[in-house]
């Protein structure tokens, strides 16, 4: 059953199946806020009840024509959002929250990387700007297409394209600066 | 997986304390946020037509004529508050069109070209009503 039936299901009165869409992005929106907000895991499961009540709430406002997984996602950044906003900064870097990987052989292959660099980008990556690390999260981790990153962030393709380019540029700059 | 945050959630969710908001209150946002880039089009257009008007009153080419001193008077009676509430207007009508919808799918460059062409069109149709109307169409 996919995710736009099962939302159908629920819109109808049947709330018990609501709880296949919490098992089917529990783990993976519990990733992407973790890498996002990089906060401890309680904070990060407070946002993510958030989320699934928010999505359970507008259920109805959801048109079953598109794609489910970017409607979710969709509320998470806006969660995200709401969170970056009431502690006042674009980003947050917490050392209280636990090391997060962000080894994804794609993703350094792309910037040219060699492997003992990754630690440096790997450091780097937390402190970009709310905005670059979505996208550089949203496609190389979360393996999203630029459709789908550009619903979920409620901009053009094109700006997609944009920002993935000058987060690359960005990191490249930052290990080119390590070296110097 | 957490079975805590699942179980949880879906307590809350069958006891009703978190509700499903009706789909005719989305229908709602839907259509308030269509009405209010029509209404933000429509006062954005009415404001330039009107600043045709009156700079048409004005005459500036004759004034212009007129040298230094007809430029002074053309710059003293430009009417200035229309020059700012079409440029408010317009530049909101920019602002909110890609938040409408799924307008945020389009180009910047398309963004602004539909939204100044609209706003041309219903100045056009404005204007030309004025017109129609000083001239007595509409006098039956």
């Amino acid at each position: 059953m996919t995710d736009e039936e099962v939302v159908v299901l629920v819109c109808k009165g049947d709330k018990n199946k609501f709880a296949l869409i919490i098992e089917r992005y529990e783990d993976k929106l519990f990733r992407y806020i973790k890498r996002l907000a990089n906060q401890s895991s309680e904070d990060v499961e407070d946002i993510l009840s958030e989320v699934f009540l928010s999505a359970y709430s507008n259920l109805q406002g959801f048109d079953s024509h598109k794609n489910f997984g970017s409607w979710i996602y969709r509320i998470a950044h806006n969660k995200v959002i709401d969170y970056f906003k009431s502690k006042k900064c674009s980003y947050l870097l917490n050392e209280d929250s636990e090391e997060l990987i962000w080894n994804k052989d794609q993703f350094f292959e792309d910037l040219e990387i060699e492997k003992e660099n990754r630690q440096i980008v790997n450091d780097a990556i937390p402190t970009l700007e709310l905005k670059y690390k979505e996208v550089i999260l949203l496609y190389y981790f979360e393996e999203k297409s630029y459709q789908e990153i550009s619903d979920i962030l409620h901009i053009s393709v094109n700006q997609v394209g944009v920002l993935i380019y000058r987060a690359k540029k960005y990191l490249k700059q930052k290990l080119k600066n390590f070296y110097e | 997986m957490n079975k805590k945050l699942k179980d949880g959630l879906m307590t809350k969710i069958k006891k009703n304390d978190v509700r499903m908001r009706p789909k005719w209150w989305f229908q709602i946002i839907k259509d308030g946020q269509v009405l209010l880039l029509v209404l933000v089009f429509v006062i954005s257009s009415l404001f330039i037509s009107s600043l045709i008007y009156f700079i048409g009153l004005i005459n500036p080419s004759s004034l212009i004529k007129m040298g230094s001193i007809g430029r002074e008077v053309l710059f003293e009676y430009l009417p200035y508050h229309l020059i700012v509430a079409a440029l408010v207007t317009v530049f909101f009508s920019i602002f909110i069109y890609p938040k409408i919808g799924d307008n945020y799918k389009k180009e910047r460059r398309q963004i602004y070209f539909f939204v100044l062409l609209l706003i041309l069109i219903f100045s056009a149709i404005l204007t030309g009503l004025e017109l129609m109307f000083e001239k007595g169409y509409f006098l039956f």
